[in-house]
C-alpha cells in the first residue's frame, strides 16, 4: 500500500505541493489519452477475445474424448510457465511474416491464444457436475446451447475472475507493445509511464496515479467474485 | 451497499473524466495560453543611407509598424514539445533603420521574416508557449 500511497502523494509535488503535475499531463501531453486509451482497447479486445476462445477450448479439452488430451492440457501447462520474453521472439518472427508488426492485431493476436485461460477454465470445468452435462446433451444436439446454457452459467464467477486477470495482465503489458509497435500513437498507457521523462513536466506521478485507477476499480468490484472465481 | 455506490460514483466519475478530457483537453489547454495576434512583416522600399557613402540607397526591407518599433519584440516560432508541433513566443533583439512614413525598417541580417506577435492578452516572457488566434 505505501508505494501506491507515496505515488498518489508524489502526483501533487513539484518542489512544494502543487497541482502542476496533474495539469501538465492532463491539458499538456495529449498523447496520454491516445495511450491510456490504446490500453483500455487492447484490454477489452484481448479479454472478450481470449474468453471466447478459452471457453470452448477448455470445454473441448474436458469433455472430447480423444486421445492425447492430456498431452495437450501439459503443452498448455507448458506454455504458461514459460517466461514471456522466451515466446516474445517466435512471436515477432510470425508477425513479422504475416505483416502485422507495428498494427493492433500484432499486439492482440498472440495475446488471445494465451494459455492462461484455458487452463483457469479447464480446471474449474472439471469439478462440473459431469451428469448435468450429459442431460444436456440428451436434451440438444447443439453442443453450442450444452456450452452457453449449462457450463457457462455455471461458471459466471470463474469467467469474471479470470477477465478480471486477463485485464489486469493486458493493461499492464509493456514488452509486446515495446517489440512489436514502432508508431508512438498505437502504443499503450505503459510505454507512456515507462518513456515519462520523454515528456516535459513531471507527468510520471498523475500518469501513475491514473494507470492504477482501472484495475483497482475492477478489484474493488470483483474482490468476492475474484476469491471464489480462484478457488479451483 | 454505501461503498458500492460510492464505488460506482467514482467509476462512472473516473470514466466521464476521461472522455470529457480527451476531447476538451487541448481546448482547455488553448484558452489557459497567452492568447496572441501575429503580424506577418512584408517587405518594402525604404531610402536608406550606404555604410561608407551619405548616399541614400533604395533598399528592399522588412517593415514593422512604427509603434511596434517602440515595444519588445517576440517572434511566434514553431517547435516539438510533447509529441506534437506548439507555437512559443521568442524574444528578438532587431536593429531598426530610420522610420520611414508609419514603418520602421528592420536592418538586422538575422531576421528572416518570422511573424511577430502583435497583440497579446497579457505580458509575454520568452520561451512561453502561447496560443495564435491567427494562425495560418
Amino acid at each position: 500500500m505505501l508505494p501506491i500511497l507515496s505515488t498518489v502523494g508524489m502526483s501533487f509535488w513539484q518542489e512544494k505541493l502543487s497541482l502542476k503535475p496533474w495539469t501538465d499531463l492532463l491539458f499538456d501531453t495529449p498523447i496520454f489519452y491516445r495511450m491510456f486509451w490504446n490500453s483500455v482497447f487492447y484490454a477489452f479486445v484481448i479479454v472478450i477475445l481470449e474468453l471466447c476462445i478459452a471457453v470452448p477450448c477448455a470445454f473441448g479439452l474436458v469433455t472430447a474424448k480423444m486421445r492425447g488430451k492430456k498431452i495437450i492440457f501439459m503443452i498448455y501447462l507448458i506454455l504458461m510457465m514459460m517466461p514471456l520474453q522466451v515466446t516474445l521472439l517466435p512471436n515477432y518472427i510470425g508477425l513479422r511474416d504475416m505483416g502485422l508488426i507495428n498494427t493492433r492485431m500484432g499486439i492482440i493476436l498472440p495475446m488471445i491464444f494465451s494459455a492462461f485461460g484455458i487452463i483457469i477454465m479447464h480446471q474449474y470445468m472439471m469439478n462440473l457436475d459431469e451428469a448435468q452435462i450429459e442431460a444436456a446433451r440428451l436434451e440438444t444436439s447443439s453442443v453450442l446451447k450444452v456450452l452457453i446454457y449449462v457450463v457457462v452459467a455455471q461458471m459466471k464467477t470463474c469467467i469474471i475472475a479470470t477477465a478480471v486477470f486477463i485485464f489486469a495482465e493486458c493493461f499492464n503489458m509493456l514488452e509486446q507493445p515495446m517489440l512489436f509497435l514502432k508508431d508512438e500513437r498505437l502504443k499503450n498507457l505503459t510505454v507512456f509511464i515507462m518513456n515519462a521523462s520523454d515528456y516535459e513536466g513531471k507527468v510520471l506521478f498523475p500518469a501513475s496515479v491514473i494507470f492504477l485507477i482501472p484495475v483497482l476499480i475492477l478489484y474493488l468490484y470483483f474482490n468476492e467474485t475474484l476469491e471464489k472465481g480462484i478457488k479451483l | 451497499m454505501r461503498v458500492k455506490k460510492s464505488l460506482l460514483f467514482f467509476t462512472l466519475i473516473f470514466w466521464f473524466s476521461m472522455i470529457f478530457l480527451t476531447f476538451f483537453s487541448r481546448s482547455l489547454h488553448n484558452y489557459m495560453l497567452n492568447q496572441v495576434e501575429i503580424y506577418q512583416p512584408k517587405m518594402r522600399m525604404f531610402s536608406l543611407k550606404g555604410n561608407d557613402t551619405e548616399e541614400e540607397v533604395k533598399q528592399k526591407c522588412y517593415a514593422i509598424p512604427s509603434w511596434m518599433g517602440e515595444h519588445d519584440l517576440y517572434v511566434a516560432e514553431t517547435r516539438e514539445k510533447n509529441g506534437e508541433e506548439r507555437i512559443f513566443a521568442r524574444s528578438i533583439q532587431v536593429e531598426l533603420g530610420k522610420k520611414e512614413g508609419l514603418f520602421y525598417p528592420i536592418m538586422s541580417k538575422d531576421y528572416f521574416g518570422e511573424p511577430l506577435i502583435l497583440r497579446s492578452d497579457s505580458v509575454l516572457s520568452d520561451g512561453e508557449e502561447i496560443y495564435v488566434k491567427n494562425w495560418r
